[in-house]
């Protein structure tokens, strides 16, 4: 019974990675016949030009970025959950998780619009509660920290819970106040939470064009979004190499999570 | 023991949970260098009285009195008091030596400098600099790591010093928690069930270890569990508890041989409770015969409940028994048989060496000193 | 004779209640501007959606026209039958394949097995924009044969390929727990295999298949990236109709009514389901109580 889900995931996950990579060597296009593919490396100017650099710094400087202020904030409010004498910690959980069930365009868009000259929340408050930071790095950060933030909470939640309190209470037992039982106990036995919940911010945030594209109208633009101009002009070669370096990105990523935990915990 | 050597006093301590009193109005007094244990079932209190004073948890009313300070609102992490957990709760992401190290890795330097004295990082300063110049935290640091080492010594694991947590057994996980807590020369050892989950051999071989360490080191051990063998193999003194109330306090032997009641009577070991009646001084009477006894100043003519030891009834011929009763029953444990005989209609329990048949007559007598009686309990 | 306090000084500790007390307020107060952070978006839906003026700058009263309006709006209607179409044939498919997948992937040798899997978590861990990308590029080489093939049929196609291994991965830790001689002693009973799987089996593991369903779901309704490279013949579903409308800033207010509807079913759903547990937990503690006092 698994032969045909073996053929199915063959054919749909190395079909399309070979296309891709065939299509970022050769030349093949609408316009050009079986007869003229020639195979060659000439796409790969693509990569020195000058916006697909800046593409690429933005991204991953996005992505760092986010990444680290989704942990730091996540972490606090795990943590605050972890700590909250609130009996039902699923009702809290549910809280955090509930804006990624909206769609995240809406969401993204009106995000947008709150952040720009003359908002609703203006005209409701009397003041702009995010000055007028539409079209900067600062509304696609935002934008991108609390649309991913959710994944770090709930990450970094489930390592607090398995951590037994009786290693804790051993902690406080043996001398250590809360603050240094925090930094010496739960964060290094919480930390494959962290990272599992970095990969979930990271990854996305460097692939992402749809969030980068509407808070920074069109002005930051991620490598996201020059794969997405590929698209659109049906420049399928340009685009499919970007995407292959991408994958590339993730495929390297994981390796290095895999060499840093040899029980493979992590990823699952 | 006098009051100069009391260590702590519990008074009139009491806790709920959830409108359920789970200790009721205790009063406790527990001296320097003695090895005390908590007795009972679960759910009795003990552990709730022993986290009391470790500070996890707060007395609803009462105060818990250390070295004379009143401890109630003191967190645990401030208190000369280190606690043994029943699942040894290891750091598993530290080794061995680390775990153990844990307590003084993470003190201040004023309390190192306080807790080894100038005098001892002085020396070891000494002893350090013959390559090159060593600072008095790196002293302090190499104290730490000898003394943990030490420890192991004490606990026969210093061959395991760099082995990871979960490599370990779980005796010798039990014995790292035991060190961890020592090296820090805590004033009180908390021992919560600790022997609990070993089996039978390595248990009885930890009580004898802790018994000596106890002894070696000085310092009072405060011990819970459920087992009476175990209270009865280690302790100074017992405390049998039921239901959060105190119902008897004293050496082993005592609690042994004169039970206050009869639930101490049935909790510590086997026992024979029979209904009797004080006749005179030195004189009661029960299953229809006289018996001199010995120590006791009831009521002339009252009800009491006498009970006697199985090994405490000697067996004898028939014709010059006190007793004669059948043996209906019969098992063979190693040590002794245990017999249940039937006399006038009571079911004895009998321990002796000797080999008898079911269905043999069997004569029984008891030395006048080992009839214990206890105050008949109404509404029991 | 009163006993005095122990102090924390007297041990070799500062007193750091003061300061503890601040920083428990300011802690709070830390909370509640990440939870906003959080929320300002949907909140700000919420009132778009409640405001009488379609101009998303100003608000002039309070009205609920946008709501009963749903229905009116042709485009918003199209997109939103198109996104629970594509989804409810996905996630149908994908519970239905994923667990018969994932039951054959039991099956295996553990080596194979694990490899397998490996290859399972690929769809999951790609980012979108390359799933999206590769597969609408293979999907072109196939459009020589079938010339029409972009729309629905693609769409669906590539919400399987990243669904079905959320079944899977839901699916397989309840095989893993079920015994593996549950099967054996149905075929001893005389049951054939085939129907000794589904009366056997698929009972023991329907949590999983159930929670599968819904990861399946809530991927395949919000899936933006993929969607947008796969589909075809003007076929948006709901996200790739908002993002190409949303430069003309015509966008109708019913689209946050609609989006404000959904919050709120979803979070009456999930607070239900809560609720519902909780009974099934006190049931459960009364039948014990009883069975104690019956024995």
């Amino acid at each position: 019974m698994a032969v045909p889900y073996k053929i199915w995931l063959s054919i749909l996950v190395f079909i399309p990675i070979l296309a891709m990579l065939f299509i970022s060597f050769s030349n093949l296009s609408s316009s050009v016949s079986v007869g003229e593919l020639t195979l060659s490396l000439a796409h790969f100017k693509l990569l020195w030009e000058s916006s697909t650099v800046i593409a690429f710094r933005n991204s991953l400087i996005f992505a760092v970025a986010t990444t680290l202020i989704s942990f730091v904030l996540g972490y606090f409010i795990a943590y605050e959950i972890k700590l909250s004498k609130f009996k039902n910690k699923f009702i809290l959980l549910t809280f955090v998780i509930l804006p990624m069930w909206s769609n995240l365009i809406l969401r993204t868009e009106s995000l947008a619009n709150i952040m720009s000259e003359n908002n609703i929340l203006k005209n409701i408050l009397g003041f702009n509660l995010f000055g007028n930071i539409s079209g900067t790095w600062m509304a696609v950060l935002f934008g991108l920290v609390f649309t991913y933030m959710p994944f770090m909470i709930l990450s970094v939640y489930t390592a607090l819970e398995k951590i037994d309190f009786a290693l804790e209470e051993a902690a406080l037992d043996l001398g250590l106040r809360p603050i240094k039982k925090f930094w010496k106990v739960v964060f290094p036995l919480s930390f494959k939470g962290v990272v599992t919940g970095a990969i979930m911010v990271f990854l996305p945030t460097l692939a992402g064009f749809a969030i980068p594209k509407i808070l920074s109208r069109g002005r930051i633009v991620f490598i996201g979004n020059i794969i997405e101009q590929k698209f659109i002009y049906t420049n399928y070669n340009h685009g499919a190499l970007l995407a292959v370096v991408i994958l590339f990105f993730i495929l390297g990523s994981i390796l290095l999570i895999t060499k840093f935990d040899k029980e493979g915990e992590t990823l699952l | 023991m006098e009051n100069q050597h009391a260590l702590i006093e519990l008074k009139n301590i009491s806790k709920s949970y959830d409108d359920e009193l789970v200790v009721k109005n205790v009063n406790l007094t527990i001296y320097r260098n003695e090895f005390l244990t908590l007795l009972g079932p679960s759910g009795c209190g003990k552990t709730t009285i022993l986290r009391m004073i470790a500070g996890f948890i707060k007395p609803d009313e009462g105060d818990i009195i250390i070295n004379g300070k009143v401890f109630n609102d003191l967190p645990p992490y401030a208190r000369p008091i280190h606690t043994v957990f029943q699942k040894y709760a290891l750091f598993p992401h530290l080794n061995v030596i680390d775990n153990v190290a844990f307590g003084l890795n993470n003190r201040s330097w004023e309390y190192l400098e306080n807790f080894y004295g100038q005098e001892k990082i002085a020396a070891e300063i000494k002893e350090l600099s013959k390559k090159k110049e060593v600072s008095a935290k790196k002293a302090i640091k190499s104290l730490i790591y000898k003394d943990s080492v030490q420890a192991l010594k004490l606990v026969k694991l210093d061959g395991f010093i760099k082995r990871k947590v979960d490599q370990l057994s779980g005796g010798q996980q039990q014995r790292v928690a035991l060190a961890r807590a020592l090296v820090n020369k805590p004033e009180i050892l908390l021992l919560d069930e600790p022997l609990a989950a070993l089996d039978l051999k390595l248990r009885q071989n930890m009580q004898y270890e802790l018994k000596e360490m106890q002894r070696t080191l000085g310092i009072t051990f405060l011990f819970v569990t459920h087992d009476q063998e175990e209270a009865m193999t280690m302790s100074d003194r017992i405390v049998v508890m039921k239901e959060g109330v105190i119902q008897q306090l004293g050496a082993p032997k005592s609690i042994y041989n004169e039970p206050i009641n009869r639930y101490v009577a049935n909790f510590i070991g086997e026992t024979n409770i029979l209904p009797g009646r004080y006749v005179k001084k030195d004189l009661v009477n029960f299953l229809g015969v006289d018996f001199k006894c010995m120590g006791y100043n009831f009521n002339d003519g009252e009800d009491v409940d006498v009970v006697i030891r199985p090994e405490d009834f000697d067996v004898v011929d028939v014709e010059k028994a006190k007793l004669v009763g059948e043996v209906v029953f019969s098992l063979f444990k190693g040590v002794h048989n245990e017999y249940e005989v039937l006399v006038k209609g009571e079911k004895l329990l009998v321990h002796t060496y000797e080999s008898y048949e079911v269905g043999q007559p069997i004569g029984l007598t008891i030395d006048p000193y080992e009839i214990h009686m206890m105050k008949v309990e109404t509404g029991e | 004779m009163e006993n005095q306090k122990a102090t924390l000084k007297d041990y070799g500790y500062r007193d750091f209640t003061t300061l503890n007390k601040i920083y428990k307020i300011l802690k709070k107060i830390f909370v509640v501007a990440i939870v906003l952070g959080l929320y300002i978006s949907i909140i700000v839906i919420a009132i778009q959606s409640i405001n009488e003026s379609r101009n998303l700058s100003i608000f002039t009263r309070v009205s609920f026209q946008w709501y009963a309006n749903i229905l009116q709006e042709e485009e918003l209607m199209q997109a939103i039958r198109n996104t629970f179409l594509v989804s409810a044939i996905a996630t149908v498919l994908a519970t239905f394949l994923g667990t018969f997948f994932a039951i054959g992937l039991y099956a295996l040798s553990k080596k194979v097995r694990v490899l397998w899997m490996l290859l399972n978590n690929v769809p999951i861990l790609n980012a979108d924009i390359v799933t999206g990308f590769s597969l609408m590029l293979m999907f072109r080489l196939l459009m020589v044969v079938f010339p029409n093939i972009f729309g629905l049929f693609t769409l669906v196609m590539a919400h399987l390929f990243f669904t079905i291994p959320y079944v899977i991965l839901s699916v397989m830790p309840k095989l893993k727990e079920t015994d593996p001689n549950l099967m054996d002693a149905a075929m001893d009973l005389g049951v054939r295999p085939y129907k000794a799987l589904i009366k056997v089996v698929i009972p023991a593991i329907k949590a999983g298949i159930f929670s599968g369903m819904l990861l399946a779901l809530t991927m395949s309704i919000d899936d933006f990236a993929i969607s947008y490279f796969t589909t075809g013949a003007g076929f948006d579903n709901l996200s790739i109709w908002i993002y190409a409308v949303i430069g003309r800033r015509n966008l109708t207010p019913s689209v946050y009514a609609f989006s404000t509807l959904l919050t709120i079913f979803t979070l009456v759903g999930l607070l239900t389901y809560q609720f519902l547990q909780k009974q099934k937990k006190g049931k459960k503690n009364e039948k014990n109580n009883f069975s104690d006092i019956a024995s």
